[in-house]
């Protein structure tokens, strides 16, 4: 029987973190002969495994979880998600990027004020057209791919072009037959990519045939494009 | 001690969830796709589990388990991933649940957490509380706390950890056995109930 030591600590130490290798026996505790070894010894490889279980029963949790979402399965309760978060977590209205855009406007006007009176000489005048809402560097190319025309489900809604950096769409869907100022059967969450994969149980209610509208929202939640496709179901 | 967390991806998790209580509609479109990892979960988890739960009953946890988290979001610090830290109010609900609908309101009949497959991890976890492992992680030191996830959560080897935490690996180990000394008679396996002691 030998008495512990901190020379064993530090072997316990190396015995568990130094056996990653091939190196080190793992079935033998260091210093077998001092209880306080062999007890610890004992406790962390109980640690080690009650451990190694939580991180198993983890990843196998959180793998099949991204199988489901992968395979589109609707699972219960997954509506209450956008439902749960719409009622609580609000876009902000005026970003930082808005308020300085307005100071800014705010700022022209009065220097235009002031130049129409005489106060401010005319600055150098330019002939680069002003930018469109849309074109230059901000062009925006989006079109809606599917589901196009005739088609046997309501699958995925996806659409061709890329969001500009913190935009968002949302998909409207509107019963194909009524007019123009209907109000949408459904819309989506905000999305920042393509496509948009209602589940099955979600769709099946929608009329057979559909207008679809993808709503582009800029950083400051504003619509900046709309674009929209019909599109036809055959079979339920 | 060091309340940043260490890695890129959780402080793009910490920022997620800032942004988004902030109102930030980009972030609330990315949290909100995240967060459908809940019900996701919950039903992986059931399925685990034997399918104890029905869909009514997967549909209350959902929303128990969504209040639960919303309470807690102002808290998130980035120290596991979101959907690592998702997981542990998952799990806490859904064995909540059991228990509470269960006839024995103490402890949960260990049966119900035998995965449904009895593969071998299943005979290594049957009767270990897992959530009792994400108890005692929470009461660690974060940063000690981050070793032991990366090396059992993420099934990092102390070389990875290093590189992910950007320490040397020399501190990795010693943090790994800090933890582990802190943890000491938090997680010995309980015999199941009726077995051969």
């Amino acid at each position: 029987m030998s008495q512990h030591t901190d020379e064993h600590d530090r072997d316990l130490l190396d015995w568990l973190v130094g056996s990653e290798g091939a190196d080190g026996n793992r079935d033998a505790a260091p210093h077998a002969d001092c209880d306080t070894c062999r007890a610890r010894w004992e406790e962390l490889q109980d640690q080690e495994a009650a451990l190694k279980a939580a991180g198993t029963d983890l990843r196998r949790v959180v793998e099949r979880a991204e199988k489901l979402r992968d395979l589109d399965v609707g699972v219960p309760g997954e509506e209450h998600v956008e439902v749960f978060f719409a009622a609580r977590l609000k876009p902000e209205r005026f970003t930082v990027r808005l308020r300085a855009g307005l100071a800014a406007a705010a700022l022209l006007a009065i220097a235009a004020t002031l130049w129409l009176r005489g106060a401010v000489p005319p600055g150098p005048t330019t002939d680069r057209p002003s930018t469109d809402l849309l074109g230059g560097s901000e062009s925006v190319r989006i079109r809606p791919r599917s589901p196009v025309g005739s088609v046997p489900r309501y699958v995925a809604f996806a659409w061709d072009g890329t969001l500009p950096p913190e935009w968002t769409a949302t998909i409207h869907v509107f019963d194909g037959n009524s007019g123009a100022e209907s109000e949408p059967v459904d819309v989506s969450r905000p999305l920042l990519s393509s496509p948009w994969l209602p589940t099955h149980a979600r769709t099946s209610p929608w009329p057979d045939h559909i207008r679809w509208e993808i709503q582009l929202h800029d950083g400051s939640d504003r619509v900046r494009l709309t674009v929209s496709a019909s599109a036809s179901r055959s079979s339920h | 001690m060091n309340q940043a967390p260490e890695t890129e991806s959780a402080r793009a998790d910490v920022r997620l969830v800032r942004d988004s209580l902030r109102g930030r509609r980009r972030a609330i479109a990315t949290l909100v796709e995240r967060m459908h990892c809940i019900p996701r979960m919950l039903s992986a988890k059931n399925r685990d589990l034997a399918h104890p739960l029905t869909a009514p009953e997967l549909e209350d946890l959902v929303q128990e388990t969504l209040m639960a988290v919303w309470r807690k979001l102002p808290t998130y610090d980035g120290r596991a991933r979101l959907e690592t830290w998702t997981y542990s109010f998952c799990l806490f609900e859904i064995l909540h649940y059991l228990r509470a609908r269960s006839r024995r309101p103490a402890h949960l009949s260990d049966a119900h957490l035998v995965p449904a497959n009895g593969t071998a991890s299943a005979d290594e976890s049957d009767h270990i509380d897992h959530e009792q492992v994400h108890a005692s992680l929470e009461r660690l030191e974060p940063a000690d706390a981050d070793v032991v996830r990366l090396k059992h959560f993420e099934d990092c080897t102390f070389r990875e950890v290093s590189q992910r935490l950007d320490l040397p690996v020399n501190t990795v180990k010693t943090r790994y056995y800090r933890a582990l000394e802190k943890m000491r008679g938090g997680l010995t396996p309980q015999p199941r109930p009726g077995a051969k002691v």
